[in-house]
């Protein structure tokens, strides 16, 4: 047992302190009341065996004394603020609240909930770190904090449209797990733990907290919304997938699916199967929100809806130099996003040093020269460059070019450079297209150009696929793409894949197209979680109440048998 | 010590004229006193023939059954009972504790206040009674006396003994023993008292023996005799004899006064049993005249 209120010493100290006052007070002289009475007959016969207590007189009483002593400790004791030694019951234990969209089921989380305080007042408050997982981690309660908090922190929080995020914490907790120390992690939720990711956590041991059986309850959900190229060619199309899976006790999915595109009602007959789910196909790719609702009652209703943003790709209307038709205008026909246009251009393709389309954005083929490489982005000022450049270089496929044949044609080197311009610009060796090269007559040389426009119109693909928990596609974002929290603070993946944490709107720093996520989460609608085996907490057991209670309990117990010794003629 | 009391709080009129309806049955008292309304074991001038004898010189000639000597010729004397009186020796104790007051009345005005009842009851029968208090010695107040009239001289002397106030200790034994030494007439003694003797009842047992009178013993109970309302650390100071006793009252120790208490009680009623005595137990907090009527009534009180 440790004690926050005083050292051990200090409690010993005042223990020893007790025992002597308590010793002193039991001999010293008592102040007798003052009684007439019409004899001291009788009391002399009755005070032969109990005679009054006396300063000086041979201890009396040692039992009475030791009870008194042991009572006053109790408090002692109490007051001193103890607390159950680790040892007492267990390592340092980790309690997680599993807060992800499979806990909405019934009453799964209030259980949870209930199960998870009960756990708090049983350890002491130094031996517990307390973990909400639900759209990310977030903390309940730090070691030393007071239960009392655990009910303030947890307030509306309730389960959220996001898968577990279970692995996360548990990844991190074993990253910071000191070597040769285990971190008890105990799980109060459904949450799942997969046998590949807990036996690669050294320093884990994980236990489930005992809850109710999850009852089995019909549910559908919708596991999956994405989108791809229209298979129809047309660039200003796409198509859509979806997927439902669920209880086959329920009716068919396309009778209780609704879809909206932009408030506008997409019937449900144009839904054709597609493997395991439905495809809706060539829905205009003008960056609308295309909206998904399975109807009818279920175990879960956070699956029951799901949405994506399609894609904004109108056609570019570019303005080809006569100079270049000869080598280009097959390509640019034959490029189902390209229209070839003399006037309202938004892309100019040119030569350098051609005045058409000046203040456009170009592509322009210059002399190939040893101050001139053979690829160069131009950006704003406004960009960062590094961005832009690696944008550019995956954008347009500059590394499936076949350099090296390149560099052997023209015998020098092909290398690629960025820098500033007022205006997009991304520059090519016009030797390229020389027959010399036979880069144009490659099977790449079509697919160079239309990338190379395609960036250059800004043409945005964008994530085909937006699922809560899942890393979105860093290809299909823009350099200039950053979301932003509720709160309006940008989120900085760092580096790493951007994971947004449950489905709603993210919206974009600067942008007015909001990112729509969805839960998309199968394990969830399914319920039935790939889970390792693991030891489950125990229901009841180990201390049940704080340890100053017991001996305030103790104590009054020891005071009730004094005063029945007192009444009993046993104790003074 | 505690005060004296007036003699309006001890005869008030109601208590004075509950007295005279009250009675006193005696066995056959002692020959030797003057005439009375009680059967003496004497011979004499009574009208309740007894017996004959014969005649010797100097008999009264009036006693000679003529009758007799016609059949018989012999000359007997007619004997008959001679009716005397009964005489009281009242010894009311006086001591210090029984003007204590604990809450309740003190023990004196049910001890006095009994005194004159027994003595009323006895001069309204033509009965003597003698007044005996009882305290550090024995002291006597006046030997009996006859006459209705002495009823108030008796309120009187009570009266004085009460506004006195307390004076020593119940050395009950030591006045027992006096009273036997003072040659009365064998008569019934009424001794009065709570019987706290210091000497304890022992001392009183044996000084009883001495006793030649018939005894009634009048114990003066109070409700904290019983049962004391103290708890906790108390320094008890006997009224009398100023003796301390320092006691932690826990309900062991009460228990074992009770025990005492009860034992004392006991020893009382052997005493009582002993002596072929009669023992009134008088609650000192209830009211004397009803006590005193359930005792004096209905036949009257036989000793």
């Amino acid at each position: 047992m440790n004690f926050t209120q005083l050292s051990l010493p200090g409690v010993l100290a005042g223990i020893a302190v007790l025992a002597g006052v308590l010793y002193a007070l039991q001999r010293l002289r008592v102040r007798h009341r003052p009684v007439t009475v019409v004899t001291t007959l009788f009391w002399r016969v009755a005070a032969e065996e109990a005679p009054a207590r006396t300063l000086r007189e041979r201890f009396r009483h040692p039992w009475a004394y030791l009870l008194i002593l042991v009572i006053l400790c109790l408090l002692w004791l109490a007051g001193a603020g103890p607390e159950w030694k680790q040892g007492d019951s267990g390592s340092f234990q980790v309690l997680v609240l599993d807060g992800s969209a499979g806990m909405a089921v019934g009453g799964r989380y209030a259980e949870a909930v209930a199960a998870l305080k009960k756990q708090v007042g049983r350890l002491p408050a130094g031996q517990r770190q307390v973990f909400w997982t639900g759209g990310g981690v977030r903390t309940l309660l730090n070691p030393g904090e007071h239960a009392l908090l655990l009910d303030r922190r947890l307030g509306t929080l309730l389960p959220v449209a996001a898968p577990d995020g279970l692995p996360a914490l548990l990844r991190s907790l074993s990253a910071a797990a000191r070597p040769g120390r285990t971190t008890e992690v105990v799980v109060f939720g459904d949450a799942a733990l997969p046998a590949d990711l807990v036996n690669l956590l050294p320093g884990i041991r994980i236990s489930r907290a005992s809850l109710s059986k999850r009852p089995p309850a019909a549910n559908s959900g919708i596991t999956a919304l994405g989108l791809t190229d229209a298979l129809s060619g047309a660039w200003d199309r796409v198509d859509v997938f979806l997927e439902v899976q669920g209880s086959p006790t329920q009716p068919d999915p396309r009778e209780r699916l609704r879809l909206e595109l932009d408030g506008r009602t997409v019937p449900s007959t144009e839904l054709r199967a597609f493997g395991s789910g439905f495809l809706l196909s060539d829905l205009p790719a003008a960056g609308g929100l295309l909206s998904v609702r399975l109807e009818g009652d279920d175990a879960l209703g956070l699956d029951n809806s799901a949405r994506l943003r399609l894609p904004d790709k109108p056609r570019l209307r570019v303005l080809l130099s006569p100079t270049l038709a000869s080598e280009l205008s097959g390509v640019l026909s034959a490029d189902p996003a390209v229209e070839l246009v003399t006037a309202d251009a938004a892309l100019v393709v040119r030569r350098q040093g051609e005045s058409l389309g000046a203040g456009l954005p170009s592509l322009e083929f210059v002399p190939a020269s040893d101050s001139q490489p053979a690829f160069r982005v131009l950006h704003p000022d406004s960009f960062d460059s590094a961005a832009v450049f690696h944008h550019a270089v995956t954008a347009i496929g500059l590394r499936e070019i076949d350099s090296m044949a390149i560099a052997q044609a023209a015998g020098r080197a092909v290398t690629a450079e960025v820098a500033t311009a007022p205006q997009w610009r991304f520059e090519v060796w016009q030797d390229l297209l020389s027959e010399e090269f036979n880069f144009t007559q490659s099977r790449a040389f079509p697919l160079f150009i239309a990338h190379a426009l395609r960036w250059l119109g800004g043409a945005r693909r964008g994530p085909a696929y937006v699922a809560a928990g899942q890393p979105l596609e860093r290809d299909a974002l823009e350099p200039e793409d950053r979301f932003m929290d509720t709160g309006g603070r940008v989120l900085d993946p760092l580096g790493a894949a951007f994971v947004p944490e449950q489905a709603g709107d993210l919206p974009r720093a600067g942008g007015d197209r909001p990112l729509a996520i969805s839960l998309l989460d199968a394990a969830t609608t399914l319920g039935s979680p790939g889970d390792v085996p693991v030891s489950t907490l125990p229901a009841s057991g180990g201390p049940t109440a704080h340890p100053a209670t017991w001996l305030l309990l103790g104590a009054l117990v020891l005071l009730l048998v004094e005063w029945y010794l007192n009444q009993t003629g046993r104790v003074p | 010590m505690s005060a004296g009391v007036t003699f309006e709080e001890l005869f008030d009129p109601t208590f004075l004229n509950a007295l005279s309806r009250w009675n006193l049955h005696a066995r056959r008292v002692a020959g030797g006193g003057r005439h009375g309304q009680r059967l003496s074991k004497d011979l004499g001038a009574g009208i309740e023939f007894n017996d004959h004898r014969p005649y010797s010189p100097g008999d009264d000639l009036r006693a000679i059954d003529w009758n007799l000597y016609r059949r018989l010729g012999k000359v007997f004397v007619r004997l008959f009972e001679e009716e005397q009186d009964l005489p009281l020796y009242l010894a009311p104790d006086v001591s210090a504790s029984l003007f204590l007051s604990q809450g309740g009345p003190p023990a004196i005005i049910a001890a006095l206040r009994s005194t004159l009842a027994f003595a009323t009851v006895g001069l309204n029968h033509h009965d003597s009674a003698g007044l005996f208090t009882v305290s550090d010695q024995l002291e006597v107040i006046f030997k009996p006396r006859a006459g209705q009239a002495q009823i108030m001289t008796f309120a009187r002397h009570l009266a004085r003994v009460a506004e006195a106030g307390g004076r020593g200790q119940t050395r009950l034994a030591e006045s027992l023993q006096r009273l036997a030494l003072l040659n009365l007439r064998k008569g019934l003694l009424i001794v009065i008292s709570d019987f706290f003797d210091p000497r304890g009842l022992d001392a009183v047992r044996e000084a009883l023996q001495a006793v030649r009178h018939r005894l009634v013993l009048v114990q003066l109970v109070r409700a904290s005799d019983a049962n004391p309302e103290l708890q906790g650390d108390v320094r008890l100071t006997d009224c009398e004899s100023g003796d301390v006793a320092d006691l932690t009252l826990t309900p062991r120790v009460l228990e074992r006064y009770k025990a005492a208490y009860s034992t004392f009680n006991d020893g009382l009623v052997e005493i009582a049993r002993q002596r072929h005595a009669r023992l009134l137990r008088i609650q000192v907090e209830v009211d004397l005249i009803d006590q005193l009527s359930r005792l004096f009534e209905h036949g009257g009180f036989r000793v």
